[in-house]
């Protein structure tokens, strides 16, 4: 029996060496970085214990998706849920069930505390790390469950996790006896309901991996018949009508994953308008926003890539054979992508109007007169190129990224991972720094390192990523017309200039300095040559996937 | 089969290596219409990655790959618009019913005819609102074949779709499709693991070994000439082994029980000339069966049988 456990261990570690070993040199690799640089360089505007929480929840979240012990989304294989080889191993199922978690909880737990411990400046009593590490475990062990396919529909293991997750949150809150109501029973409350949470989620996990082995038909599975009645879901007996391959291919890759991008900007949509009736403050807003942008632009992507959970973006047989060119399964891939962009975007700016409308403006000066002095026009103006700038902004990080993807190589794995980091590091450092500045926006962003560098040598810097820019597409351009004529980029590149053009005249319209105008310009030029940029790099990747 | 410019498909000097292994080694391959080619070998022999490469799904390392006078790989929409394929894992989207499947598939053929694909579906008796998911992998087999048949393809292209049927669709349904398709003049190239049915369905028989075409002969040519001769014992030592290793279309010869087993590749006239050459007397003399001959070729299943 101990040997088979320790051939299990081994079979989990080993699966997952590369991702432990990223996972747990990134804390130590950017603190050893910011005691011995960063701090000097940046530490003065910069709050690098902030950066290194957030840095520290994100490796946490890898170590959790690397642990997570589940053959998720794999078209490769009929199963889905727990790996069915291990089922086939002659071990009790309560050990099948519990090593994998416990060893994922048994890592994930001692990444936290090494880092309160060793790297954080924070001083947690031991029941506040007790009580962490318990929550990961109780989470971990409840999304395996869910995993494992403890329950089928997808509306129901969102409501299942999101309910596990307010348990959590209300136990976490009672044993720190957060509104210091009554501290004795707040506390046996909270740790009670946190163990039975985490004895549950084993339970769970028990029950789901023995109901798959022994292929029971018991299902955890609630008969919604008055929402069918009501006829709230599509109607699998009516049939699309297709006009011709390429409709059918859009309709596939719609179908397949990328409803999930506005359904996850759509859920936490809701939190977000629920948080606000109850009174939130502006900082939760802004939190929403960060973690619905953050979320978004990890997620769109590898969405579109239609392999979720997998470095493998491998483009299987059932697309490859399709009688499509390989310049018509890009666009495919990228018309779902912008669909899912569009949609996401809507909920997206929807959410603070909503709640500026549910908990009414903030009372803030300095913006009250900066607005007097605006006049409308250049109000409207303003809203407008804020709004174009930032679907460009989102559309080029998540189609570039899906465009890179979907050449399956590990290489360009990693160049994702690492520039999607990047991108979400830069944005919650820009958020920290903006907040931690005293005086109005325009104060503190002219008082930012980055605008005084852009400000020094605005025109060489713009035209220096211009260049690269255009280098990267004449590289580009030879093995792009090996697959199709340039004409057919013709609809894409007017949609990017007419988003130009219209930029160009709006910023123009803004009356900005000299100075200030010409730098937005040639940002603008920027953008949307990185917008671009998907249309020509999709084909050429799917291409190198598709004819191996 | 080499000749005419009737050719679908015209595989010249193809190889490919995966890590340091050859896969295909100067792979020659030519078919013409109206023909069901047969392709067997033993696990790893190279029978998908040839398919794969028909595909266009892998690019020609070495050599060219043409399918009906285009390359797969440069021209993959025309190509796979006049193919029908159906994988040994049939890699069938699971969140769609047959009916969604099958009118998502009919978007990209123009040849697709409803009521074919209708009436084929009704052959399977399954229903068409059923998700693919919830479907045995055997029926997810018969729909991907529904699916592969329906637009009438020029060529259908079978990685071994068996393994997942039962013995009975496997008899019936299996080669009834594809009697239909080379009966309309169209073509099938079949990789399969059960010989009997490549026996029973083929015109043209392709085998594999190690990367290799070992083997490439019309079916019926290669039952007539694949044959054992029984030798006696004193017999064979009298001509002796090697006079007997320069008998034409030697295969090999194994030692049975006090007696010889000589096995050749050869027709019946060459065959009496070489025997009468040596004046070697014959116990008996029997036609070989396809897993003999299977044998014979690919080394590695002589070891698997202890020969």
């Amino acid at each position: 029996m101990v040997l088979m456990i320790r051939a299990l261990l081994w079979e989990v570690l080993y699966k997952n060496r590369l991702g432990l070993t990223i996972g747990l040199i990134i804390v130590p690799l950017v603190w050893l970085l910011l005691e011995t640089y960063l701090e000097k360089a940046i530490g003065d505007f910069l709050p690098i214990g902030k950066v290194s929480f957030a840095i520290m929840l994100l490796s946490v979240l890898f170590l959790y998706t690397t642990f997570s012990y589940v053959d998720t989304n794999s078209k490769e294989k009929a199963n889905e849920g727990f790996p069915t080889h291990i089922l086939r191993l002659p071990l009790p199922t309560w050990v099948l069930s519990v090593v994998p978690i416990l060893l994922g909880t048994v890592v994930v737990a001692s990444f936290i505390l090494m880092w309160i411990n060793v790297f954080s400046d924070f001083e947690l009593s031991w029941l506040m790390q007790f009580t962490i590490c318990s929550v990961a475990g109780a989470f971990i062990s409840w999304s395996q469950a869910i995993n494992w396919g403890l329950n089928t529909p997808m509306i129901q293991k969102v409501v299942l996790l999101l309910s596990v997750i307010a348990g959590l949150v209300f136990s976490v809150l009672a044993i720190f006896d957060i509104d210091e109501s009554s501290s004795a029973y707040s506390k046996l409350y909270g740790s009670l309901g946190l163990v039975l949470l985490l004895l549950s989620g084993y339970f769970f996990c028990f029950i789901t991996l023995l109901r798959t082995r022994r292929s029971d038909n018991f299902q955890f599975r609630l008969e919604l018949s008055f929402l069918n009645r009501l006829r709230l879901f599509p109607n699998n007996t009516k049939l699309a009508n297709f006009s011709n391959g390429l409709s059918a291919q859009y309709w596939y890759e719609w179908k397949s994953l990328a409803y999930v991008i506005p359904l996850t900007i759509g859920l936490i949509s809701i939190v977000e308008i629920v948080a606000s009736m109850f009174g939130a403050e502006r900082k939760i807003i802004l939190m929403g926003v960060m973690m619905m942008t953050t979320v978004f632009l990890m997620s769109a992507h590898f969405m579109a890539c239609n392999k979720l959970g997998s470095e493998k973006f491998n483009i299987l047989p059932h697309c490859a054979t399709r009688p499509l060119s390989d310049f018509d399964l890009a666009i495919s891939k990228l018309n779902m992508l912008a669909l899912g962009v569009v949609i996401a975007y809507l909920f997206f700016i929807s959410v603070p109007v909503l709640s500026i409308y549910i908990i009414g403006l903030p009372e803030t000066t300095a913006s009250s007169n900066a607005i007097e002095n605006i006049s409308l026009a250049k109000m409207i103006s303003t809203l407008i190129l804020a709004l174009i700038v930032f679907l460009a902004i989102f559309w080029a990080a998540s189609a570039n990224g899906c465009a890179i993807l979907l050449r399956d190589s590990k290489l360009m794995f990693i160049l994702n991972i690492t520039g999607f980091m990047g991108l979400g590091v830069l944005f919650l450092g820009s958020i920290i720094y903006f907040k931690g500045q005293p005086g109005d926006f325009e104060t503190v962003l002219k008082a930012s390192p980055a605008y005084q560098l852009v400000s020094e040598n605005p025109h060489l810097l713009s035209l220096i990523v211009t260049g690269a820019i255009l280098l990267l597409i004449a590289f580009l351009l030879p093995p792009f017309r090996r697959i199709a004529s340039l004409s057919q980029l013709r609809t894409y590149g007017l949609i990017c200039a007419t988003g130009l053009v219209i930029s160009l005249v709006l910023v123009w319209s803004l009356e900005l300095p000299t100075k200030a105008s010409a730098f937005a310009s040639y940002s603008l030029v920027n953008l949307f040559l990185l917008c671009f940029l998907p249309f020509l790099v999709a084909p050429i990747s799917v291409a190198k996937n598709r004819h191996r | 089969m080499q000749s005419a410019d009737n050719l679908i498909i015209n595989i010249q000097g193809l190889s490919r290596e995966f890590d340091k292994h050859k896969a295909l080694d100067n792979i020659d391959l030519q078919v013409e219409s109206g023909q069901v080619i047969g392709i067997v070998g033993e696990n790893g022999a190279g029978k998908t990655t040839l398919i794969k490469h028909l595909l266009g799904l892998y690019r020609a390392e070495q050599g060219s790959v043409s399918v009906f006078g285009l390359d797969p790989v440069n021209n993959p929409a025309e190509v796979l618009g006049k193919i029908g394929y159906l994988s040994e894992q049939p890699d069938l989207p699971g969140w769609m019913t047959i009916a969604q499947y099958m009118n998502y598939m009919s978007a990209f053929y123009t040849g697709w005819d409803d009521s074919y694909a209708s009436n084929l579906i009704k052959a399977t008796s399954l229903d068409i609102n059923k998700k693919i998911k919830s479907l045995s992998k055997g029926q997810q087999a018969r729909v991907g074949l529904c699916a592969a048949q329906a637009h009438k393809p020029e060529l259908l292209l079978l990685d071994e779709p068996s393994s997942g049927l039962d013995p009975l669709v496997r008899k019936e349904i299996l080669s009834a499709a594809i009697r239909t398709v080379v009966d309309d003049g169209r073509s099938v190239v079949f990789s399969s693991h059960f010989l009997d049915e490549v026996e029973r369905i083929c015109d043209h028989l392709v085998m594999f070994s190690k990367g290799k075409i070992v083997l490439s002969a019309p079916m019926s040519e290669v039952l007539e000439h694949h044959k054992i001769l029984i030798i006696g014992s004193d017999e064979f030592k009298r001509v002796g082994n090697s006079n007997i290793e320069k008998l034409p279309g030697l295969l090999r010869v194994k030692e049975k029980r006090g007696e010889y087993l000589v096995s050749l590749n050869i027709s019946d006239d060459l065959l009496l000339s070489a025997t009468d050459s040596l004046s070697l007397k014959i116990i008996d003399k029997r036609l070989m069966t396809l897993d003999e001959i299977f044998v014979c070729y690919c080394p590695e299943q002589q070891a698997v049988n202890g020969e």
